[in-house]
């Protein structure tokens, strides 16, 4: 170990005193380092006649927490070793209480913040059951509607169809019968709606396709909402 | 038991305090003087190292009983510790202090010391 790491590590050891109190000691080090140079004492000798530099800064501790106690001292009282050890031991404690109460604090914040986020989850599903309460009914007759629609334009070509082929048969039965004029009459009617059913056909499937488009675009929406409101919860 | 070894412990560290300080005492008693020659001069009567001269010059220095001054040597600052009136009475104090511990040692097992 050369001089220079021997101060720099008595130095590391002395962060807890003041500056001026370790420019002092390195200085006194110093001194005694230069003197003994200058009688001829090698490196290796110095530092040998310094000793670890842990235990010179040691001293130098022990000395400070002595003046600092030393207004407590008696005759009666623990010697010098053990008041040390006692101070110590305190200041571990009075460290490990500290710590004590910051771990319960948080403990303390941490369950808070559990029942805050349990209430919130709590409370999304009760919003979701009131959503669906709500919004059910007229979910519901919206979907009534729409099937009674569509159900309505399906079956309304084939009414006509078959009414129109039904009143042109009967028309021919009136006709044989001998009331010509009743007869054409009903023939026509039959005929029309005959024409206007089969007219009618490919433009009731178009709107019935539109209708189940809808419903389609209804449900998806319907699924979505209701699905995004499950994951939340 | 625990008493008895506590206080001897604590009896030990104190005397040797006091021994330590009135050596240093004693080595800038004549003269002023710096810290290699405080432990030169007092080689041969207590083995004293430069980790154990420090504390011993603060704490007499803080309690008053020595002066310091800072004065140039060869290029360099040298550090030098005079003794005070309050240091000359600690001295004087300490050495009567240790005739009567010689002569209880000399009544408890005869011969010199």
């Amino acid at each position: 170990m050369t001089y220079n790491e021997w101060r720099d590590e008595l130095k590391s050891n002395l962060l807890s005193v003041t500056e001026d109190e370790r420019q002092r000691v390195l200085d006194f080090y110093a001194e005694a380092y230069a003197d003994k140079r200058e009688a001829g004492k090698s490196e290796r000798e110095i530092i040998n006649d310094f000793g670890a530099p842990y235990d010179a800064a040691q001293r130098i501790l022990n000395e400070k927490i002595d003046d600092e106690f030393k207004s407590d001292v008696t005759a009666e009282e623990k010697p010098t070793e053990i008041q040390q050890t006692d101070r110590k031991n305190e200041k571990l404690k009075k460290e490990r209480d500290e710590l004590k109460k910051e771990c319960e604090e948080l403990k303390k914040e941490k369950e808070r913040e559990k029942s805050k986020s349990y209430g919130g989850k709590r409370s999304r599903g009760w919003l979701f059951v009131l959503f669906c309460i709500i919004f059910s009914i007229p979910i519901f007759v919206v979907i009534v509607m729409l099937a009674s629609v569509s159900f309505a334009v399906t079956i309304t070509p084939f009414a006509l169809v078959a009414g129109g082929a039904a009143a042109t048969g009967g028309s021919i039965g009136i006709m044989i019968s001998g009331d010509i004029a009743y007869g054409l009459y009903t023939l026509g009617a039959g005929l029309v709606s005959l024409g206007a059913g089969i007219a009618l056909f490919p433009l009731l499937l178009k709107l019935v396709k539109l209708i189940w488009k809808f419903f389609r675009i209804f449900f998806s929406a319907l699924r979505r909402v209701i699905g995004g409101k499950e994951r939340a919860v | 038991m625990y008493s008895i070894i506590r206080n001897g412990v604590y009896m030990d560290i104190q005397l040797k305090k006091g021994v330590l300080d009135l050596c240093v005492l004693y080595a800038i008693s004549k003269s002023e003087s710096y810290g290699y020659k405080i432990i030169n001069d007092l080689q041969g009567i207590i083995d004293i190292s430069e980790s154990t001269l420090y504390p011993i010059l603060k704490r007499l220095e803080d309690k008053g009983n020595l002066t310091t001054r800072t004065a140039e040597h060869s290029g360099r600052l040298r550090r030098y510790y005079k003794i005070t009136a309050s240091g000359l009475e600690k001295l004087n104090s300490g050495k009567k202090d240790l005739i009567e511990i010689q002569s209880i040692y000399k009544k408890l097992f005869g011969g010199n010391i």
